[in-house]
């Protein structure tokens, strides 16, 4: 029981005994794993496509790359959102090349056929040619993502029709997603262009990334020298300890199911939602006690606790992160290649936010999170030298013990945020899903 | 920008050799220097890649890449003066091409410069560009210029070929 043993993969290996949990670097660096995990993850898992607030209104449509393939999500005029394959059913063209917009038809430039924004064909160019029963049994309308379903305004899609639903497959993921749509009674929106970059690493190096509390104090010293010196001119050298005190062990890292986990923490540097410093100064504080005073209303001084004081970083096995912070980030990284990944990054926040405090949660997004900020380029160069050492040395295997223990559900352990519980957590449900050993369909 | 006014040749002139001095700084990475060049209200932009009205959105209501004030600014370059600004160590080799430089009367005595840039940065062999327009807007202070807003406009989408912005633009 407690030998060491090779996962469903064979490219995780977990030894209770010695409690080491190592990852074969063929996961960050094989082309081959690459085309695997195309089939055997992005053709089974949820993904996350788009945003509600992105389209509003009837017409409304936004053009995604999601897992390599070219979609457009869609609200419909006559029933909701849809998400459609980019390409026309008449010869393959990428019919919507615009990046958002509001449409009433969808016409393909190259022959002049015209769907609808339910996806039926009714208009193909120059009259006649044509049976009038062509499209009788609708095999010419836009071809549909086999499944799209939402959770509280996160849509996602499957390209397996036999998916689990949405809601069993967020799993415990669900409660953290509450407690950051809870912030809001009028429901949040992505505020301006998001942020667009590529990262030379493996995608699985940011999901890693995005939740490791270990990292902070040495990549990001910087910041917190940064953080430290504002602190210390508002709250003294208090202020500064009390920071600084979060890293040994004032939060809680966790895996939550499903592959996904998070980390929350008390946040030391305030939050427009609703946890108020002294720079923001005395207006700020009138709002953000009117929210709080809202949220405890609502939901009670434990909960309330939770959604203003603490921040979050959320992953959603595989490829997407949610985090509440000073600002809301939602993160879609999407592999393009074994070494190459593309990032977008969208700023989040309440609908109805007071200016000033949608300019706090802008500016505190872009000093800490942006490609340009104080921190996030640190953490891009700490995974493309990771992806450097992975391709261009021989070493066999990478090491995620941080925390490990020699019993526990790797899905679902928790332990100090500066472990890897939520790590682990992530490549335990790679293993099983890359394996096949978990197909994510209904039974 | 409408018509030339008279005496713009001359005025150019002399917003041309500040400009080639403050980005020869940039290149220098003399940026204490370069710091000194701001007015005390002074602020740095760069607006973020596609942003619809790069030229006039606020970092108040819409998402930038930076926006900085003097404050802010000098910590950005406390913090790029450190071996532990990672992506800026070992310190890349950049290279500040300016053209196109026209220059206006603002409002308030302000001297507003529009200028076209291509920069290249290098590090561990690999190079890559940011191109676009910048909006300067200058003061006087006895025989220089002072500068009260710089901002970077990226024109192209997305930093997909980039990555991310650790020079100063």
């Amino acid at each position: 029981m407690n030998a060491p043993f090779l996962g469903k993969s064979g490219l995780v290996e977990v030894d209770r005994r010695r409690r080491t949990f190592r990852v074969n670097r063929a996961a960050y660096r094989s082309p081959e794993v690459f085309d695997l995990e195309r089939k055997m993850i992005f053709n089974r898992c949820w993904l996350y496509l788009g945003f509600e607030s992105e389209i509003e209104k009837p017409g409304d449509f936004v053009r995604r790359r999601i897992a390599g393939r070219e979609l457009v999500f869609v609200r419909s005029r006559k029933d909701g959102p849809r998400a459609f394959y980019n390409t026309c059913m008449h010869r393959g063209v990428t019919f919507c090349r615009e990046r958002e917009g509001t449409n009433k038809v969808f016409t393909c430039p190259y022959h002049g056929w015209v769907f609808n924004t339910e996806g039926k064909l009714v208009d193909q160019g120059v009259a006649g040619g044509y049976p009038e029963d062509f499209n009788i049994d609708g095999r010419y309308n836009l071809m549909q993502v086999p499944r799209l379903e939402n959770y509280r305004g996160f849509y996602f899609i499957n390209f397996n029709k036999d998916a689990i639903s949405l809601e069993s497959y967020l799993s415990g993921a669900r409660e953290i997603i509450d407690l950051i749509m809870d912030q809001t009674e009028v429901g949040h929106t992505l505020i301006g262009r998001p942020h667009e970059y590529t990262i030379d690493a493996n995608y699985k190096y940011l999901a890693e990334n995005s939740y490791d509390g270990y990292h902070a104090p040495e990549t990001h010293r910087t910041y917190f020298e940064f953080l430290a010196d504002r602190l210390r001119a508002s709250g003294g050298d208090a202020a500064v300890t009390a920071m600084m005190g979060n890293y040994q062990g004032g939060g809680r890292g966790a895996g939550l199911g499903m592959g996904h986990g998070y980390f929350e923490a008390w946040v030391p540097n305030g939050k427009p939602v609703a946890s108020w410093i002294p720079p923001w100064g005395p207006d700020a504080k009138a709002e953000i006690d009117r929210i709080r005073d809202r949220i405890t209303q609502q939901f009670g001084p434990e909960r309330a606790k939770r959604i203003c004081d603490h921040q979050k970083n959320l992953i959603i096995f595989p490829n997407l992160v949610i985090n509440d912070h000073v600002s809301i980030t939602v993160r879609m990284f999407q592999p393009v290649t074994v070494d190459t990944m593309r990032v977008t990054a969208w700023a989040m926040g309440p609908k109805d936010e007071h200016p000033l405090l949608r300019k706090i949660r802008l500016d505190n997004f872009l000093t800490f999170l942006g490609p340009a900020g104080f921190a996030t380029p640190d953490d891009n160069e700490m995974l493309e030298l990771a992806q450097v050492g992975v391709e261009h040395t021989p070493v066999e295997w990478s090491d995620i013990s941080r925390g490990m223990r020699e019993d526990g559900d790797l899905m679902t352990s928790a332990g100090p945020w500066t472990d890897e519980n939520q790590m682990r957590a992530y490549w335990a449900q790679w293993d099983r899903v890359m394996g096949g050993a978990e197909t994510l369909e209904a039974a | 920008m409408s018509a030339i006014p008279a005496g713009t040749a001359s005025l150019r002139e002399e917003v041309e050799d500040f400009l080639y001095y403050e980005n020869d700084l940039l290149d220098r990475w003399q940026l204490n220097e370069w710091y000194a060049l701001f007015d005390k209200n002074g602020m740095y932009h760069i607006v973020t890649p596609g942003l619809k009205d790069a030229d006039t959105a606020s970092p108040d209501n819409t998402l930038f890449l930076v926006s900085d004030d003097m404050e802010r600014l000098a910590q950005r370059i406390d913090r790029l003066s450190k071996s532990s600004a990672h992506v800026e160590f070992p310190r890349s080799t950049t290279s500040h091409l300016i053209s196109n430089i026209r220059v206006s009367e603002g409002e308030n005595g302000e001297v507003v410069a529009r200028t076209r840039f291509i920069i290249h940065r290098t590090k561990f062999d690999e190079t890559v560009g940011f191109f676009g327009h910048q909006i300067y807007r200058l003061v006087r202070g006895g025989n220089t210029f002072r500068i009260r807003d710089k901002r970077c406009v990226l024109d192209f989408d997305t930093l997909s070929q980039q990555g991310k912005v650790t020079i100063i633009l």
